[in-house]
Parts: structure tokens; sequence; C-alpha cells
């Protein structure tokens, strides 16, 4: 009797899944996936975000027919077990494992998700707990933490799902056929000696790192950020601008700072960011830099980071995430500065400048005729426009802390670091005269730009200075848009 | 074995020519770079336009509708609207049908009354009768572009099949071809104005105008109307360009990780699908 109550759920499940499930996910939703060749043929955990219940059989559908048998959903016991209706649908037709969000007293929830770990199955978990609020990522429950925990080594696979939350978000009874996108990560393990907790929180990061920018919903638009970048070749004196900025815009909205990590601000005090989504990784620039022989300021690694920092530049752009953007340094004047120093070799061509703030920006492609030159003499502007890797934003404030070269060079060899071969007086000359003209090419496009000598510098009266500009802008942009 | 009509054998050797030209084009990148990509929708719109035309109504119309519903789907993916609007999205895929049954009756007035009565006076009720009203205005327009492109328009696809034989064929030929030197130099965009679009727009024109009155009397039509339809899809594509690409900048210029490769889709069918009743109602109202 056993046995054949078996094989008739399983045969209710296969005739489930490839009579309802997949057809109907794919020709009604028109499900689309993103990287599925990055879903391990092994045993491991897909965790995703949950704000509907497609979501579980939507990620159902990312694993071929021949293994569906050894995937199964985490599933609230409390709710999906209280009707026979649901028990058949979730329990048997999705191969669901049940999960009391309770725990008796003596009785750990999380072992049969253990045990199936163990026994070689794959799950699926939905670390938020709930569908909460369509279209908001909640915070993931350290469950997740423990399971890793408790099965050292397993694969956890992150996934993004974007659509089904429009679809059939909670309270709905009407599916609509909106577009399902489904956004795979890569698979990777997490320490079990860190504290559950730190664990759910690097598993929310790493699956808010695949989302894309929302599309913009009807209603009043935000208006974008007013960014502010600390430019200039002292690198000290930038980032101790940039700190007191973010710090003090904080208080007047919410501030997103970009320097070697995202920290944000909003009047409690500077912390790191939990996050800007980011649907880019560095591989390719990296990649395309290390074949194209970039140099200098933008080596290798160097132009990933300046290209990932320019795609996060553009991601606050839409202004629903920060009202100021501050950037200890600007991919677009760093870019343009190094391009005068290095491209032209100091040799003032405004022209020249105008266009290559162009084809920074993206505003305009470099002609097939001049590749050869980019090639050769800027391959990081060229990698920019012909790859199409980012335009990176202008500022509306650009701060540009000058420094005698000599003494710039002196505070250098005082970090103790490897000199870099483009550090030296002669270059550092020619970058400060770089950022300067770069300077002069802004400010006729009405970017506000202050001239600080780094050597008189006082941090707090600079910062009071720039705040009451970043304020007066926002303010400007704000009754902008108002007015349309 | 029954004969392939002439313009069947003319609208594929069309693609045949067009196609190997488009994806040697699409190498060179730049501008070119969408043309592989538009070919291929392009040789799925021409097998619509074929079944519409000489298969049955119980056949290609049901393949009608789901165009149709395939394609609100991807706009209404690419355009969403506010949580609290999901009627007016139900009853926009509703009027799929609703749109489809005057077609198939071949009556351009139930259709209007159907889409304006029906669609265009109900959708603002069923958007006005929630509690929150911020982006009402912007979600109507949206409801309402969808619903006026992707079932008001491409029902005309239906109509047309009550043409002389043969006009469906015509109309995708002198599409293809319409919009063909418009990719080639670019298309007109929003706030641009640079003179090589405008261009495009010229020969374009002339180029489906030429073809059109050309081939004009294989589908029963005089040539100077063949010539006046063609130069009015040409116009209407570059219209209904202009449109998409407006669209496609106030959603997605930032955005473009945010559609995951849906975004080529209202580039690749708004342009065809609204010069549809232009070619209709020209065919019927003047030609005739």
């Amino acid at each position: 009797m056993k046995t054949l109550r078996r094989w008739l759920g399983l045969g209710f499940f296969y005739a489930f899944q490839l009579g309802f499930v997949r057809p109907v996910l794919r020709w009604y939703w028109g499900a689309q996936y993103r990287r599925r060749s990055s879903v391990p043929k092994g045993p491991c955990i897909v965790v995703a975000n949950h704000n509907s219940h497609l979501d579980a059989p939507l990620l159902m559908t990312m694993f071929p027919i021949g293994r569906i048998g050894h995937v199964h959903p985490v599933a609230a016991a409390d709710y999906f077990g209280k009707t026979a209706w649901r028990r058949t649908i979730v329990m048997i037709g999705m191969n669901a494992i049940g999960f009391e969000r309770t725990a008796a007293p003596g009785k750990d929830v999380l072992q049969p998700t253990v045990d199936a770990l163990s026994a070689g199955e794959t799950l699926i978990f939905f670390p938020e707990g709930s569908r909460g609020t369509p279209g908001v990522i909640g915070a993931f429950k350290p469950g997740i933490g423990k399971i890793v925990q408790s099965v050292p080594g397993v694969l956890v696979l992150p996934v993004f799902l974007s659509g089904a939350e429009r679809s059939l978000p909670r309270g709905q009874s009407v599916p609509l056929p909106l577009g399902l996108d489904v956004i795979i990560g890569k698979p990777r393990t997490y320490s079990p000696l860190l504290d559950a907790r730190g664990i759910a929180d690097m598993v929310r990061a790493d699956v808010l790192a695949l989302a894309p920018p929302a599309p913009a919903v009807p209603g009043p638009r935000p208006t974008p950020p007013t960014r502010v970048a600390c430019c200039g070749i002292d690198r000290e004196a930038n980032r101790a601008l940039f700190l007191a900025l973010a710090g003090r815009l904080g208080s007047a909205g919410r501030t997103i700072g970009i320097s070697d990590t995202v920290l944000e601000s909003d009047g409690a005090g500077l912390r790191e960011s939990d996050g800007i989504p980011l649907a880019r990784g560095r591989t390719v620039p990296k990649l395309l830099a290390w074949a194209f022989r970039t140099g200098g300021m933008f080596r290798g690694n160097r132009f990933a980071e300046m290209v990932q920092r320019a795609h996060m530049d553009e991601a606050l752009q839409d202004g629903r995430t920060a009202r100021f953007v501050v950037s200890d340094g600007s991919p677009l004047v760093d870019l343009l500065a190094w391009g005068e120093a290095d491209f032209y070799s100091g040799a003032f061509d405004e022209k020249g400048l105008q266009q290559l703030l162009l084809f920074v920006s993206g505003a305009r492609r470099i002609p097939l005729r001049q590749w050869a030159r980019f090639l050769r003499k800027a391959p990081e502007v060229w990698l920019l426009s012909v790859f199409d890797l980012s335009h990176p934003p202008a500022p509306d404030v650009l701060v540009l802390i000058t420094r005698e070269p000599a003494s710039a060079m002196e505070r250098i060899r005082s970090q103790g670091r490897a000199i870099e071969s483009w550090e030296n007086e002669t270059f550092l000359t020619r970058l400060q005269e770089g950022h300067r003209r770069v300077a002069a090419v802004l400010r006729r496009r009405r970017i506000e730009v202050f001239e600080l000598d780094a050597a008189d510098l006082d941090v707090d009266r600079a910062a009071d200075e720039i705040e009451a500009a970043c304020r007066r802008l926002a303010l400007k942009g704000a009754e902008a848009v108002q007015k349309g | 074995m029954p004969a392939i009509p002439k313009l069947v054998i003319v609208l594929a050797a069309t693609l045949a020519i067009v196609a190997p030209f488009a994806v040697l084009a699409g190498r060179r990148g730049g501008r070119y770079r969408a043309l592989p990509g538009w070919i291929a929708a392009w040789s799925q719109f021409a097998i619509l336009i074929v079944a519409l035309s000489r298969l049955t109504p119980t056949v290609s119309f049901p393949l009608l509708g789901l165009v149709m519903f395939v394609a609100l789907k991807q706009y209404f993916t690419l355009t969403p609207l506010r949580p609290q609007d999901r009627w007016a999205i139900f009853v926009a895929f509703i009027s799929i049908p609703l749109a489809l049954w005057p077609t198939w009756a071949g009556s351009f007035g139930l259709l209007s009354a159907a889409t304006v009565i029906g669609l265009f006076l109900l959708i603002p009720v069923l958007l006005s009768v929630v509690p929150r009203q911020p982006g009402l205005l912007d979600a109507l327009g949206r409801v309402l572009l969808g619903v006026l492109v992707f079932v008001f328009c491409a029902a005309h696809f239906g109509l047309m099949t009550r043409l002389p034989a043969g006009s469906l064929e015509l109309f995708g030929i002198t599409a293809l071809l319409a919009d063909l030197p418009q990719r080639l130099t670019g298309r007109i965009r929003p706030g641009e104005e640079r003179v090589r679009p405008f261009l495009g727009v010229v020969a374009s024109v002339v180029v489906a105008g030429a073809v059109c009155a050309l081939l004009a009397p294989m589908a029963s039509t005089a040539r100077l109307h063949g010539g006046v339809a063609g130069a009015l899809i040409a116009l209407a594509m570059a219209g209904g360009s202009l449109v998409s690409d407006a669209v496609a900048q106030d959603l997605l210029r930032t955005q473009s990780d945010a559609v995951l490769g849906r975004a080529a889709f209202l580039d690749r069918t708004l342009p065809a699908i609204y010069a549809a009743p232009i070619f209709y109602h020209y065919l019927r109202a003047v030609a005739s």
C-alpha cells in the first residue's frame, strides 16, 4: 500500500510538473533565465528573494527534468499543510519538504532540511520566511546560516527573481501574464565558522547583487541625486574631505559614499552600506583590461574597479536610493585627467578634451578612423566607448584638492608602499594640470567647482561650504522636477 | 499541388536577399548591431502575415491572438504599472478576444466600438476606482498606449484579410523595405536633429513607394494607390519608431539590465504595427 501511494505520488508529481507547471510558466508567463549554466550539477541550496507563490515553481523549472525529483522547496508546514488541497499541490505536486516555523520544545526544525542535504538532495529555500511586501527584499533569517553551518561545504546558489511580485503578489488571486526573469548567480560556499546571522547577511548581499535596477513605475519621479566628487593627486586629503562630506550630507537626506567600500549615511552616522544592487561583475572589464593592456592608474583590476564604480554611480541616477552621492574620486574626472596627462601629454587642446568627455560619458562613440590612435595611447577610453562598459556621470559639484607635486611625492614615499611607475613628480604635475583643465571644461558646463589647496585645508570649513552648495543644488533639482 | 502565390514568393525572396546583408552588416557593430535580430523578427512576422493571408480564419485568428497576447505581455513587462492597477492590465488582456471578434466579422465599426467604448472609456474608470492616485495619468498613458498599439492597431492585421488577396504580403514586403533604409541610416530619435536619419526617412519613402507601386497590381490595386500606400507605410513606420524610442528613453535609458533582452521587442514590432491601420484604411477608403 505504501509503495503504491509512493508511486501514485511520484506520478502526480511528474504529471503536475511536466503537464502544468512547466508549460504554464513557459507559455503563459514566458519565463526567461539568465546564466542557467551556473546551476550546479550536484546538491545545493537555491536561495532567492520571495514575493509570490510563483517563486518556488519558477525555481524548479531551472533544473532539467531528470533532476526535479531530487529538488525540494522548503515550505512552511503550518501554512501549506493546512488543507488537503494545499498539501496535495505543495507537498506532492511540488515535492516540498515541510518546515515548522514554530519549534516544539527540544525539536530542531531545520533537521529535515539538513538530512535532505546530507542525502544529496537539492533544496529551494526562501530565507525571508514569507512573501512579504511586493518588491521589497526583507532581512534574511539566520536559518540559512544554521543550515550552512550544519552541512559544511554545501553549495549555495543565489538567485534573484523579478516579475513574480507583479504577476501574482501576496493577497492577489488573478495571475497576470507579465514576464518573469530568473537571474542566476554563481554557486559558492560559506565558512561554517561564521555566525549564522553573518552567513544570512552575506547570502542576502549575494542575492541583492544580482538585482537589476527596478523599472520605473508611474508616479512622481524622484529627483536625481546631487553628486559630489573629491578629486586630486593627494589621496589622503581627498579621503578626509570625502568622509566629512558623506557624514554631514546624511543629515540632509540619505547619502551614499563611494570609495573603496560603499558607505551610507542618513543622519544616524556613517556606516558600511549593505549593498547597492549591481548587475555586472568585474570579470569582463578585467579581461578586457588585461587583453588591451590598460596602464598606470587604470591598470588591470583598477580599470575593472573604475568600471564597477561607474556602474554604481549610474545605478544611483534614478534617485530612489539616495539624495546625495559623495565619491572619493570620480571615474569621469579621473579618466579625463589621466587622458589629458597621458594621451595628450599635457599639450592642452580644449577641443580634444571636450571630445574625450563625449567619448567617456558615452554621448558619442569613438569614430573608426581614430580607433588605432586610441588603442595605442588610451585603451581605457577606447574600451569604455567601444564595448559600452559604462557611462560615468559627471558630478554636480567637483571638489579639486591640489597640492605641490613635490610635497605629494613626499607623502606617497612616507606611506611606505611600493611606488608605482606613474607616481613621479613630473607626471603628478601633469596629472594635476589635467585635473585643472577638466575642472575648467566642467565649469563651463555649469558644474560647481571648488578648488582647495591641501596645504592649508581646513576640512570642517571646506565641508561646511560644500555642504551648503550641495543643499542648494538639491533644492534646485527638486524644484526643477516639480516643474517638470 | 496548389501554386504558391507570387507575392508570397516575392516576400520570401526579399527576406532571403535582405537577411545575409543584415547579418553581415550586424558584424560592423554600432547602429548595425541590431540588424541580425531585426531580420530574425521580420522572418517570424512574415510567417504570421502569410498565415493570416493564406490559412482559414479558424487557424490564423487564434495565431494572431496569440501574437497579440505575447506582444502585450512583453509591453506590460517593460512598462510596469502601479500595483493597484492590476484590473486594468487584466482588462487589457481580455480585450484581445474582444477586438478579434469584430475583425473576424470584418467590421471596423464594431472594432472601433469595442476598443473606443469598451476600452478607452472603461480603462480610465478601472484606474480611477482604486484608492491611491499618485501617477494616475502616467499609468493611464501606459495602459492606453499598450491597448492602442498591441490590440487596436494589431487587430488591423485581421481586418486586412478582408482586403483583396495579396494585400497582406504587399504590406509585409513594403514595411520590411521601408524599415531597412531607416535602420541603415539610424532612426530619428527624440530630441535629435541630425540630418542622416531624415535622409533615411526620405529614402524609405522613395523605396517603399516605388516597391509598393511596382507590386500593387499583384494585389489588385492601382499602381498610384500602391505608391501612396507605400509612402504612407514608410512615414507611419518612422512615427512608430520615434514613439518606441521615446518610450524606451522614458523607461529604460539607464536600465539596460532591467529588461534582460526584452527591450528589443518594442523596437522591432512597434513601427510595423503602427503602420497597419494606415495601410488598411487607405486601401479601404481611397483605393477601393
